[in-house]
């Protein structure tokens, strides 16, 4: 069985592993560039969102290159994102291609756990401890990466040279590629902290707090996103994803982040009283949660035509004007450049510095 | 007792009967608002953001034209209706529908929210939720409950097919059968060509939305069939869909869980079905979400069962008048040619049309 799945940022290389430890083959397709979207929304509805054309994209190269099992993760419910996987098949299937699709839902919680004994020759003790294993090696890699990431968005604005932060990064994330083993893993995150504060630092300049919300896609794939993480790091910003790969996968959620969950879905109650999907409720409330908190500013990604994104942004303007913090909401789609993508967020940029200095003059005075 | 203000706009197009004979059981004086003006909508426009779509941006221009002659304003959150054993959920917009009107009509004191949510409670606790906040008593929302249902069985699904169009495109002569609205051509042109529009009622029912497109389309000598707006409760109710894998679900490899677009698809296929109808047009609102995936369906699937033209239009706040009558016009020739040439025995060259 040669499976797929879309890429999305680092989960990659969380999930690789995972299938790879259960018994699959799996297909990886490379890092989105403007070929995948391309064709992506050649194939596409004119009006679906970006992410989809984005991962309809990747899993038509997955296609070609012999994947035959394509892993989705999906759902009943409001927003389209339940229907991608389903979408994607038939427009992949009208293309000639054959493959099967598993879908990631809960009601099809079964039929997942029968596929898992099927690949391990129906004998159940060799799932289950494969199925540990794979969870644990998944763990550990999640972990590593969320602390990496972690550490590299604090470290870049204020590192003397930005560029050696992003590439002590993606050193890390080619050494993770080639270790099989939690005990690797555990090893090296121990050294993390310590090869991150080796850089040399830059104490000249303030740094800013920003918290960066939004669709799930938008706000974790740097492609799509224009890696906003890091132009924002290199422009002196502190970034603070309320999604990252972790999160997403929910690691987090199994250990202590359900009661993060909670309170942000606490906090937004006064603005929005039901979740409609598209990461809707914890964008608002980790935008309360922000202004609680003492950022500087929130940036609001979401791809083009989102239907939650876009219900939820007057209420996003409410929580700025309320809670006088400035929001910068930004949607992306294919056409989207990436000058006027940039523009926008160094103006942002530069209206925060300049109100950061002017509180800071209105507190000397 | 109170005067409650119904905005035309979304749900009233389908649920219209039903809060409207609660409402008055209970002995409130129903408003409903007053046909989309030109005003309504470029307020909904300002305050909106670009990105909503154009229905949504006419009913906050209702809802703000009609709260100061109100008592109060009715703003439906519609989450999930119960159909044939499954759940069928609104679109995020109708979701979120009254947490968007206070985000963006902060001082709206007297919004009215009534929540349905087959998934938590039934209809009629959504119903006694409704009149609670209308400071009625349970016995008294419950006998405008009875009241409404035993008019419900009486046949207000009859009533509502007979008086829909006329009450919300006065004047129009129009005959319902089977589940379809038949518009009739108007004027001297009559061209024997057939249309099933497939489309929300209130993107396509509101003249100023839609850019008059049914009396366009009637002025080029077309037949329009416009399905009767429906949830799926009324389709598994009247037999036109089955959700657990009838009619149009073992066509479809993407089944919605949209509550109105099942409606569409179901219209879709039946429109297919029926010789008689020669062209499929598919309206929907620019930034409509569920149009996307809906159309995409439409074109992969059920045009699959019978090869027949399509045109698909988008509709928004920018759309001119002149071009959408040029792409009719040049949809309808399409269609009156095909016509043509199917019923023309072959070598006896095209007959005419009426054109």
């Amino acid at each position: 069985m040669k499976t797929a799945f879309p890429y999305m940022g680092s989960i990659t290389l969380v999930l690789q592993p995972i299938l790879e430890t259960l018994g699959c083959q799996v297909v990886v397709p490379p890092e989105p560039t403007a070929a995948t979207v391309a064709r992506g929304a050649r194939f596409a509805p004119e009006m679906m969102c970006l992410p989809f054309k984005v991962t309809l994209g990747n899993m038509l190269w997955c296609v070609e290159h012999g994947a035959d099992t394509l892993v989705y993760v999906s759902g009943a419910w409001s927003c389209r994102f339940g229907y991608y996987g389903r979408l994607q098949a038939a427009i992949l299937r009208d293309l000639g291609f054959r493959f099967d699709v598993i879908e990631l839902r809960r009601d099809a919680l079964r039929a997942l756990l029968r596929q898992i004994l099927v690949l391990n020759d129906c004998r159940f003790g060799r799932a289950l401890l494969r199925s540990l294993q794979a969870l644990r090696l998944g763990w550990e890699r999640s972990t590593t990466i969320e602390l990496a990431e972690e550490l590299s968005r604090k470290t870049r604005p204020r590192v003397r040279s930005p560029g050696q932060c992003q590439r002590l990064l993606e050193h890390v994330y080619s050494q993770m590629r080639g270790m099989k083993t939690p005990r690797e893993l555990r090893r090296m995150r121990k050294q993390l902290a310590r090869s991150f504060a080796a850089l040399p630092q830059d104490t000249r300049s303030e740094v800013l707090r920003v918290k960066l919300v939004g669709e799930s896609y938008c706000t974790m794939e740097p492609f799509v996103n224009f890696d906003i993480v890091r132009r924002l790091g290199e422009m002196g910003v502190e970034v603070h994803p309320f999604l990252t790969a972790h999160r997403w996968l929910g690691f987090h959620g199994a250990r202590f982040g359900r009661t993060e969950v909670l309170r942000a879905r606490a906090a937004a109650r006064v603005y929005w009283r039901q979740c409609v999907g598209g990461e809707d409720e914890n964008s608002i409330g980790h935008m309360v949660l922000a202004a609680r908190q003492g950022f500087d500013g929130v940036i609001h990604v979401h791809p083009f035509a989102c239907m939650p994104s876009t219900v939820v942004q007057p209420a996003m303007m409410r929580v700025g004007r309320d809670c006088d913090l400035p929001f910068l909401s930004l949607s992306v789609d294919e056409h989207t450049a990436e000058s006027g993508f940039l523009t926008r967020v160094e103006a942002f940029v530069s209206l925060l510095r300049k109100r950061r200095e002017r509180r800071a003059l209105a507190s000397v005075l | 007792m109170p005067t409650v203000g119904i905005c035309r706009g979304l749900h009233a197009y389908i649920d219209f009967d039903e809060w409207a004979c609660f409402l008055e059981a209970l002995g409130c004086d129903v408003h409903l608002s007053a046909p989309t003006s030109r005003s309504d909508l470029e307020l909904g426009v300002r305050m909106a953001p670009a990105e909503l779509c154009l229905p949504v941006k006419a009913f906050l221009g209702q809802v703000v034209a009609l709260s100061p002659n109100v008592d109060f304003v009715m703003l439906p959150r519609v989450v999930c209706r119960i159909a044939g054993g499954r759940p069928f959920f609104g679109c995020p917009k109708s979701l979120a529908l009254p947490d968007l009107v206070r985000a963006l009509i902060p001082d709206i004191r007297n919004g009215l929210e009534l929540l349905i949510d087959e998934r938590r409670c039934g209809l009629r606790e959504s119903f006694m939720m409704l009149a609670r906040s209308l400071s009625c008593s349970r016995t008294k929302a419950l006998q405008a409950w009875s009241r409404c249902s035993q008019a419900r069985a009486e046949g207000v699904d009859r009533a509502r097919q007979q008086d829909y169009p006329q009450r919300f495109l006065k004047g129009a002569d129009v005959c319902c059968e089977d589940g379809f609205v038949r518009f009739l051509p108007r004027g001297g042109l009559i061209r024997r060509v057939t249309v099933g529009v497939v489309a929300h009622p209130y993107l396509v029912l509101d003249r100023l939305l839609s850019l008059d497109l049914i009396e366009s389309l009637r002025q080029l000598g077309i037949t329009v069939l416009l399905p009767v707006p429906a949830t799926p409760t009324d389709l598994v109710s009247t037999g036109a869909a089955d959700p657990c894998g009838g009619l149009f679900l073992s066509r479809t490899r993407v089944w919605p869980d949209w509550l109105y677009e099942t409606a569409l698809l179901a219209a879709a296929e039946r429109f297919v079905r029926n010789p008689a109808v020669g062209g499929l047009l598919l309206v929907s609102s620019f930034a409509c979400g569920t149009a996307a995936v809906v159309n995409e369906i439409i074109r992969r699937d059920i045009t699959a069962l019978r090869s027949l033209p399509v045109l698909t239009i988008l509709l928004d706040e920018h759309t001119s008048p002149a071009g959408l009558a040029t792409r009719l016009e040049s949809f309808s020739d399409i269609l009156a040619r095909g016509y043509d040439r199917v019923s023309t025995p072959a070598g006896l060259g095209s007959r005419s049309s009426g054109c």
